[in-house]
């Protein structure tokens, strides 16, 4: 296979960017009354998409917080007010930390496998051969195949009477093809987050796919100039290129996993014995199944600060990292 | 502000006023069509294609027979069908009826917000239109002082499915007796097949399967004469959920992560010797080909001194508050005319058995092609079914504790966790007494 890379083919007539020099002059402080006209015409346009984003997400979001205080179930239309209750009782609730110490693993573990590996295969689709085209396409199948087929097709293979991998694995070694993947207690977290890791590894590669692409080809010729090897231009050229992007995918693979509902409740709705229960699936059982609103408001509101610290930690980091690089 | 921006502003408002107005008109349950019609809500839980087709058919034939009346049919499947109910009562948008269980019927009984059917049951022919096997239905749908607040629509039970080949091959009958039954697991457990499917997730299916062997072992969770002590803990539950766990071994490993599709999958592979579960099970069995379903035959749950199963069953209430009660009733009676009850019950006659007497010992039912070829089926619902009973009745919490699977939880926490059959039924008769208080 004829293997080049691709920013081979980039024209060498790029411009090159301006890296320092006087900056603009601010504009002048008074603004005229076209522009003020102008900045209120554009506040009245945003304003009704406001309105739907404050009824949509504002209102319910609100509502959660005010049930959370109260004793709010599906079984009485009357509810009252009852303080720190449901929080005392969540944050007391022996499950609540175990619960929590899980979610942080899942979110940890498939954040970090799946930037990792996406990084990966970006890497190897970012290089010329044949067939390129195909497999880039066929590489996003997991991302836009629905979730509920995704945790049906893999219950399925790996189902220890009739699945396909069980069988495979069962002719390398037969108690290989017992193995319950989803219904084991020491295997179903990992089975989920491998699935999980499938399934968002395509997104996160072409994000970095498209960073690739956008890497200075005269940069990387440079280091090559220098005498740097592949992995180092990789490490001192690549990476330090793609640090804006791996900081967002990041945060926001962090916030997409750790709020992640469906694929944990469709394959194990949180079982064997809580083994895979994460915070998501844990509130919409205290909500749904129980049928306390307002204790699932605790739980939420407690996943809302969790998320909230987290995005304020990686906030704080990148700023200081941008005055550092200044 | 100038002009043309309070033109702005005004249209802005405008829209919000639009948007918010849209949203609040949808925000109350119509009663009327827009050709003045009266409109009917109707929940259905079941998602069945076949079902829902002919509960559609039956729909259009009333609307055909009366021309005033629209029925809007909204299926919603079990598992949100409760809480939907609740959030739609609480406000003020509950459906004028409603498919449910009678489980779930005690529980809005109980809230006060049902309306009374006994103009149905005098419309369908009183008490005595239900037949035998759905006496104890029966008694569960009305209250002591005569009220009907749930109608029986249909009913069927929990059995052990026995797959032929391999119990013959083990040189066994069926099993009757729990002794019987464990040593059935035991000889058909060998190489890469299992004896018996002991489900042990905190599913439904774990549910039905447990509750079944605890009225076998003549136990129950709740006392039936005094319904708000929970029994749960005492020696003969206890006692089932220890056998129960002791079954486990003979049980496929991933079965712990098995709910209903996953273990009605399982049966259908011919490496499951026998699995404690109900009648609606056969409409997998047959999707899956002939040469599978042939292979089960079918006997009433094993007993140690005690008998029955769980029963399920589909029930019809009405809410109160509905702007056309009248039409409600009238239309909730159209489901028992005959004709319409016979194409009912023919869509699936081995998940949906009649409670209706005039329709069992009917000929048209008794010769129907799926009703003959399920005879030995039918024949182990008809013996179940006279002891079947109601997971948690008559506490009118019994919905609230099977919607959370409260029972199957503690053949969780022994097989999957190794806690000990007391101490995990004690944890779960709490939660039981709590919801209660």
């Amino acid at each position: 296979m004829n293997v080049t890379s691709d920013l081979e083919t980039q024209p060498a007539d790029q411009p090159r960017r301006k890296v320092s020099g006087p900056r603009p002059r601010p504009l002048p402080h008074k603004k005229s009354r076209q522009a003020r006209r102008e900045n209120l015409t554009g506040l009245l346009l945003l304003l009704p998409a406001a309105a739907v984003i404050v009824l949509l997400m504002g209102v319910p979001l609100v509502s959660v917080i005010i049930d959370s205080f109260t004793d709010r179930s599906f079984l009485s239309p009357v509810a009252d007010f009852i303080g720190l209750e449901n929080y005392i009782e969540v944050l007391t609730d022996d499950s609540f930390w175990s619960t929590f110490s899980r979610t942080l693993i899942w979110t940890a573990l498939s954040v970090a496998l799946q930037i990792v590996i996406g990084l990966a295969f970006a890497l190897l689709l970012n290089q010329r051969f044949r067939g390129r085209g195909i497999l880039r396409g066929v590489f996003l199948l997991p991302w836009v195949t629905p979730v509920v087929v995704v945790a049906l097709i893999w219950k399925w293979m790996l189902n220890d009477l009739y699945g396909v991998i069980n069988n495979l694995l069962a002719q390398v070694n037969p108690a290989w093809g017992d193995l319950a993947w989803f219904s084991d207690e020491s295997l179903a977290l990992w089975t989920v987050i491998g699935v999980n890791v499938w399934r968002g590894v395509p997104f996160t590669m072409i994000i970095f796919l498209a960073g690739l692409q956008s890497v200075p080809r005269e940069l990387t010729e440079a280091a090559a100039v220098d005498g740097a090897g592949r992995l180092r231009t990789f490490a001192n050229v690549t990476l330090p290129h793609l640090r804006g992007i791996l900081l967002t995918v990041a945060l926001i693979f962090t916030m997409f996993n750790f709020n992640n509902f469906d694929l944990v409740y469709l394959s194990t709705r949180g079982g064997p014995a809580d083994r895979t229960m994460i915070l998501p699936v844990k509130t919409y059982e205290v909500a749904f199944k129980g049928l306390q609103i307002g204790e699932a408001g605790a739980w939420a509101v407690l996943m809302l600060i969790t998320i909230a610290i987290l995005a304020t930690l990686y906030f704080t980091y990148v700023r200081r990292s941008e005055k550092e690089s200044r | 502000m100038p002009r043309h921006t309070k033109k702005y502003v005004a249209a802005s408002v405008a829209l919000i006023m639009v948007a918010l107005g849209t949203g609040c008109s949808n925000s109350g349950s119509e009663s009327q069509t827009a050709d003045g019609k009266i409109e009917l809500e109707f929940w259905n839980p079941e998602t069945d294609e076949a079902e829902v087709e002919v509960f559609e058919k039956i729909i259009s034939a009333y609307e055909d027979d009366n021309p005033n009346v629209d029925v809007k049919l909204v299926t919603i499947p079990w598992s949100d069908i409760f809480a939907k109910w609740q959030t739609a009562l609480q406000s003020g948008n509950a459906p004028d009826a409603s498919i449910g269980s009678v489980a779930f019927g005690a529980s809005f009984q109980e809230q006060g917000v049902l309306e009374p059917l006994n103009d149905v049951v005098d419309a369908i022919g009183g008490e005595a239109a239900f037949a035998d096997s759905a006496s104890s239905l029966v008694d569960l749908s009305k209250t002591e002082e005569g009220d009907w607040f749930t109608l029986p629509l249909v009913h069927n039970s929990v059995v052990l499915w026995y797959n032929k080949p391999m119990l013959e091959a083990a040189g066994l009958q069926p099993p009757k007796t729990w002794d019987e039954l464990e040593a059935a697991a035991k000889a058909m457990t060998h190489d890469d097949q299992y004896g018996i499917l002991i489900p042990s997730s905190t599913s439904q299916v774990t549910n039905q399967s447990l509750y079944s062997l605890i009225l076998s072992n003549g136990g129950d969770i709740v006392d039936r004469d005094d319904p708000n002590t929970v029994t749960f803990d005492e020696e003969k539950s206890v006692e089932a959920l220890e056998f129960y766990s002791s079954l486990a071994q003979y049980s496929p490993p991933g079965s712990g992560g098995y709910d209903r599709p996953e273990a009605q999958a399982a049966m259908t592979t011919g490496k499951l010797g026998m699995f404690i579960y109900g009648s609606w099970m056969q409409s997998a069995l047959d999707a899956a080909g002939p040469e599978v379903a042939e292979q089960f035959g079918t006997v009433p749950v094993p007993s140690n001194g005690g008998a029955g199963a769980f029963m399920g069953n589909l029930s019809v209430f009405a809410f109160k508050g509905g702007e056309h009660p009248e039409e409600t009733k009238d239309f909730l009676s159209y489901f028992y005319d005959p004709k319409n009850y016979e194409e009912l019950i023919l869509v699936n006659p081995t998940s949906f058995f009649p409670v209706l007497g005039e329709v069992q010992d009917s000929e048209t039912y008794q010769s129907n092609e799926k009703v003959v070829a399920s005879a030995e089926l039918i024949e182990a619902v008809k013996t179940s079914l006279p002891d079947a009973w109601i997971f948690g009745l008559p506490n009118p919490h019994a919905g609230e504790w099977e919607g959370l699977n409260l029972i199957a939880k503690a053949a969780t926490a022994v097989i999957e966790q190794g806690k000990d059959p007391q101490e995990a039924a004690a944890g779960v008769a709490d939660e039981m007494r709590d919801t209660i208080k």
